[in-house]
């Protein structure tokens, strides 16, 4: 039996498998977030909606704290060129002028992990065979290269989806399988070069909605790889 | 050290007068919505679209204003006033802040309602005031010694610059104004520069600002009322 089996027979207590579910949820809605964050320019009704959101004040991962302190004091001071001002430093940040390949926080994992800081190197053919395994491929509505963080927690969202309707259906063992591809994915590719994006990203940011982004993507994938070990029962 | 905030200054060259203009401000404490109100006033004149707030922390985080905490609380107070004051909030980068710093800001100033989570909108209350570093920053600025370094690269052209300054302290001028009035005296040195050429360089310099026309600064008169007494 595996150890997510065991987790299950543990979590007999319908309370208890209630809030598993809750927390297989979130991660979901927080991939689905980051997703939508790195895709592009933010707009009204995303900010609206994430003004609503209620932040903890501590999480137990630090980066996610000073994250949402950032966040809050963001949402606290705007104004109404706000979105026009998030549009600018999202080009400072992830587009730059384009003259070298380190004057702007490239959002791709091959800039980070391949040769030279150029795109479409190995690590997003490796990426692209992760995808096609899973069933997946790009939409030809998305421009970007198949490494592009945006694609990496798009693809992160819909496993940790199909993992929390797997487990909703009581497929334990296909959920498993999807925690271990989650946490494979996580291992060897954005563990790899998050931790670097973000400090880049905190280096060009002007904004402090960009500088949140970077900490709490940072901090949300230690806390998810925390979650998945926790889990599978694999410090 | 200053360093961090000619830095913040050549990062940001199309807000420059508006970024010594918040330092000559807060020259005396002001309140946060004073500082905010000037600002929002003087960037019909610039093209910026960064807030009130942003610029008031992009000169914090510099070191060129200080935050004076209207009531420190009494967990971490000296610590708070302490990242307030000194110039603690200096880092390597004008526009970043270092982790040390903003922890300690953190720790003691965001609310938290009773459930555990942030509540928004947390403005500090006290007053904003232009460090000891900004200080030491603008007295530090020589604006004779630049300026007659950018008349000696042309010596010709001297009296143009001189002239434009003449015309914009009368009264504002369009830069069609400018033109037709330099026409001549352009000619007579043999110049077939026009007047965005010069203005671009006086504002530079600090000696013209734009607010809806070009008019001359204190700097500028200052420069203009030296030549005379020369």
């Amino acid at each position: 039996m595996s150890s997510f089996d065991d987790r299950v027979d543990l979590l007999s207590d319908d309370e208890a498998k209630a809030a598993f579910e809750d927390a297989l949820r979130a991660r979901a809605a927080s991939y689905a977030m980051l997703q939508r964050l790195f895709a592009k320019e933010l707009d009204q009704d995303y900010l609206d909606q994430m003004t609503s959101m209620r932040l903890k004040a501590s999480t137990g991962n630090d980066k996610v704290d000073r994250a949402y302190r950032l966040l809050s004091s963001f949402l606290g001071s705007r104004w109404e060129r706000t979105l026009t001002e998030l549009a600018v430093d999202y080009s400072k940040v992830f587009i730059g002028s384009g003259k070298s390949a380190y004057e702007a926080a490239y959002p791709f994992e091959s800039v980070y992990l391949g040769e030279e800081r150029r795109l479409m190197q190995e690590p997003r053919d490796e990426v692209l065979a992760e995808y096609r395994a899973a069933g997946l491929a790009k939409l030809d509505s998305f421009l970007d290269c198949e490494d592009h963080v945006a694609a990496e927690f798009e693809f992160m969202r819909v496993l940790a989806q199909r993992t929390l309707e797997g487990y909703r259906a009581g497929e334990a063992d296909r959920a498993v399988e999807l925690l271990e591809v989650q946490r494979r994915f996580i291992r060897e590719h954005l563990a790899r070069w998050l931790p670097k994006l973000s400090a880049d990203m905190q280096k060009f940011a002007q904004s402090d909605f960009y500088r949140f982004l970077a900490l709490y993507s940072e901090g949300f994938l230690e806390t998810d790889s925390e979650f998945l070990d926790d889990v599978l029962e694999e410090n | 050290m200053t360093d961090n905030i000619e830095r913040l200054v050549g990062a940001m060259p199309g807000t420059r007068g508006l970024l010594f203009g918040i330092m000559e401000f807060c020259r005396e404490a002001k309140e946060p919505a004073q500082v905010d109100a000037y600002v929002t006033e003087q960037l019909q004149f610039y093209t910026s679209v960064h807030s009130p707030v942003e610029f008031r922390s992009f000169l914090e985080k510099a070191g060129a204003l200080d935050f004076l905490p209207a009531e420190a609380p009494e967990d971490g107070a000296d610590e708070l006033e302490e990242a307030g004051t000194d110039g603690q909030r200096d880092s390597d980068d004008a526009t970043g802040g270092t982790d040390a710093a903003e922890e300690k800001v953190y720790a003691t100033d965001f609310p938290v309602d009773e459930d555990g989570f942030l509540i928004p909108a947390p403005e500090r209350a006290g007053l904003w005031q232009t460090s000891e570093q900004g200080r030491a920053y603008l007295a530090g600025i020589d604006y004779q010694k630049r300026f007659d370094e950018l008349l000696s690269a042309d010596p010709p052209l001297s009296g143009i610059y001189y002239l434009i300054l003449e015309l914009c302290s009368d009264e504002p001028q369009s830069i069609d104004e400018l033109d037709a009035q330099l026409k001549a005296p352009l000619a007579a040195v043999g110049s077939k520069k026009h007047a965005g050429f010069f203005v671009e360089l006086l504002e530079g310099y600090d000696a013209l600002k734009w607010e809806k026309k070009w008019k001359t600064t204190t700097v500028g008169r200052e420069l203009l009322a030296a030549r005379k007494e020369e």
